[in-house]
């Protein structure tokens, strides 16, 4: 087993895994209970419910050849400047502007010049972000609606 | 590094489509525009239908 991180990201799947995924999906959906087990190391581990469906939604994308992100908002862990990039989908330039800026709040390692983001930072960045813009798209509509929009005079 | 300020002055803010792209880019964090009570009040004059029109662009 793999180490576990904060960002986990399925790649478009290759034709033995779209395959064994749209197996396993017809397998669970055809199923008349929605118990499953784990075999590990001849061990049988009971799956959460819950995690049944993250299962049978990864598994649909991946038939289907799409990738698959597994965000943990809540998750505690942090990332290097480069992964919160990454996360955020930004360039690390832009990334290292809003840290400086303390848009984005980071923590200096001790003794160090070197930063580490929490996921619930960017998370909240990105809630942040989406509200704003929201907020300005509903004021536009407003204007466009009252004829002011492309007025000059 | 910090990102840029821009300063906006009320013609910019003024037609609407140009106020639009102007706080879009900013939402995007290509840079910040601070805001200033003055400014908010130009604005309102500028606008048609809204009070004096003192300040004609």
């Amino acid at each position: 087993m793999s180490a576990v991180e904060p960002l986990f990201e399925l790649e478009r799947p290759d034709e033995v895994t779209r395959q064994a995924s749209s197996r396993l999906e017809r397998a669970m959906t055809g199923a008349r209970s929605d118990r499953a087990v784990l075999v590990v190391d001849g061990e049988e581990v009971e799956v959460p419910k819950a995690l049944v469906q993250v299962l049978l939604h990864a598994v649909h994308q991946q038939a289907a050849g799409r990738r698959v992100r597994v965000v943990a908002p809540d998750a505690d862990e942090e990332l290097t400047p480069n992964q919160a990039a990454k996360y955020l989908g930004i360039s690390r330039p832009l990334l290292v502007k809003l840290l400086d800026d303390g848009t984005i709040p980071a923590r200096h390692l001790p003794g160090s010049r070197h930063r580490r983001i929490s996921v619930a930072a960017l998370e909240s960045y990105l809630d942040h972000k989406v509200d704003r813009r929201a907020r300005l798209s509903a004021a536009m509509n407003e204007i466009a609606e009252a004829g002011l929009y492309d007025r000059q005079d | 590094m910090t990102i840029t300020r821009v300063f906006a002055d009320t013609n910019t803010l003024y037609p609407f489509y140009v106020c639009d792209l102007l706080l879009h880019c900013a939402e995007e964090d290509l840079f910040r525009v601070p805001w200033s009570e003055d400014l908010l009040a130009e604005l309102l004059e500028v606008v048609p239908d809204r009070g004096a029109r003192a300040g004609t662009p």
